[in-house]
């Protein structure tokens, strides 16, 4: 559950009321939100009414979210979550899998959202990273080398990368912890 | 003893060379170490297939506009934070001085606060603030009926001050407030001060080194610079503002004072005078 302080922070004030820590946490949560309900719903309006949904679910309901139980982002993708499953209702399910059916491979089709939700608060994480354990992970996810290889390479350490390998998906294995009970409405 | 969480990151990304053959043993008859492993073979399962491609849209302003709308949120605190110095850097010179996270894009953070997506980033900003202190009167007047009710608060501050004699204001932190290059010779201190009432109040000192252009106004920003508050305007050479209660100083430390020119429309002009961090 470690995440970095100023997250903590950050949830503690606006899980407070604290309307400056909201437009921050609006500021760094919401192209993650607005990018998993785009990738859902298939349709910018749409996205756009959960995104705005979500938030003020958020604001709303801010008495319900424990920073200490919770990330904030977690607690987040949770309201996203059930939003995204209401827009989908709301515009006729039956219609759209039909539609689906019909016109998607089944392999897209059966495709968990969840992985897709996964996906993007990873790119999100390496987004955040700072600039060197970056390039160790994109080093060691997207070209394969070892840790040693990938020390000759940036000329640092083996220790070193070891530990920013380390540190780094000690973070994003954090960040992809799905807490489903996180979020009651 | 449990696996070292390096062994088990390396193992999980298909570099054996970090482990031994103990480590590997303990692994296949330790179900914690197996799950540990487990967990970070399907982080980097889905991290593997994320691409560049992956990046993350900003959504367009007018949400966050009418979040704000719905919720009846305070525009002077949630509408006009500012672009970071990044997607400005010739217009804010000075605000540059200020490390900025390199952990945030300029991309994610550069808009959803403004009114109006037709005017650049910083100008909706501006014409938002414009609008919240009053878009019915012309700049200069608003200009003037701040600088006077600083004054006010200021003279009120100061009598109040000098009325307790201070024995329950307690300063909460404090900080120099060093000159910025083109200002060399300047100097302040700004004072964070909680009443007996527990009010806060942000006390301002600053020596200017040349006579200003316009007005001095004092911002509280945050350490990267992509958020800043308006304070107040410095009428004298010392001032007492009121915070109110919404302000959290401890994420928006930094006091900053800069010489605003008189047709000034509310956001920061990048000069800066003097600058200072209070300890959090």
């Amino acid at each position: 559950m470690v995440d970095t302080q100023l997250d903590l922070d950050l949830a503690e004030r606006f899980q407070q009321g604290d309307e400056v820590a909201f437009a921050d946490v609006y500021r760094r949560y919401s192209p993650l939100v607005y990018a998993v309900a785009h990738r859902s719903l298939g349709d910018v309006e749409e996205a756009e009414d959960v995104l705005q949904q979500v938030f003020i679910a958020a604001w709303r309901g801010r008495d319900r979210y424990r920073p200490d139980q919770a990330r904030l982002s977690t607690w987040l993708m949770g309201i996203t979550r059930h939003k995204i499953v209401d827009a989908h209702a709301a515009r006729g399910r039956q219609r759209r899998v039909q539609q689906e059916v019909i016109t998607k491979p089944v392999l897209e089709f059966r495709e968990d959202p969840v992985d897709v939700t996964q996906q993007l608060i990873i790119a999100d994480e390496l987004d955040r990273l700072e600039a060197v354990p970056r390039q160790v992970l994109r080093l060691a996810f997207f070209e394969d080398l070892t840790h040693t290889q990938i020390a000759e390479r940036l000329g640092m350490p083996p220790g070193t990368v070891k530990s920013h390998i380390r540190r780094s998906l000690i973070r994003l294995r954090n960040r992809m912890e799905v807490m489903p009970d996180a979020y009651r409405p | 003893m449990h696996t070292d969480p390096e062994v088990l990151t390396l193992l999980s990304l298909g570099d054996e060379t970090g482990s031994s053959a103990a480590d590997l043993a303990h692994i296949e008859q330790c179900p914690v170490c197996a799950a540990e492993l487990r967990r970070f073979r399907e982080v980097v399962a889905v991290a593997r297939t994320v691409t560049d491609g992956y990046t993350l849209e900003t959504p367009r302003p007018q949400v966050w506009d009418a979040i704000r709308a719905e919720l009846g949120l305070d525009p002077e605190f949630t509408s006009h934070l500012v672009p970071p110095p990044a997607a400005e850097p010739t217009t804010r010179p000075h605000l540059a001085a200020v490390p900025s996270s390199p952990r945030t894009p300029p991309s994610a953070v550069s808009s959803g606060f403004t009114d109006d997506d037709r005017q650049t980033a910083s100008g909706s900003a501006r014409r938002d603030r414009a609008r919240a202190s009053g878009r019915t009167f012309p700049r200069f007047l608003t200009l003037a009926i701040a600088a006077a009710l600083a004054l006010v608060v200021g003279v009120t501050g100061t009598l109040l001050a000098q009325r307790a004699l201070q024995p329950a204001d307690t300063v909460i932190a404090s900080t120099p407030l060093a000159a910025l290059p083109d200002w060399a010779g300047s100097s302040g201190t700004a004072e964070l001060e909680r009443d007996s009432d527990g009010r806060r109040w942000l006390v301002v000192t600053v020596s200017t080194s040349r006579s200003v252009d316009g007005f001095q106004q004092v911002w509280l920003m945050n350490t990267d610079v992509t958020a800043m508050l308006q304070v107040g305007l410095l009428s004298q050479p010392q001032q007492r503002f009121p915070l109110p209660a919404g302000v959290d100083v401890e994420a928006y430390p930094v006091v900053d004072v800069s010489d605003e020119p008189a047709t000034d429309n509310g956001a920061h002009s990048g000069n800066s005078i003097v600058r200072g961090t209070l300890p959090t």
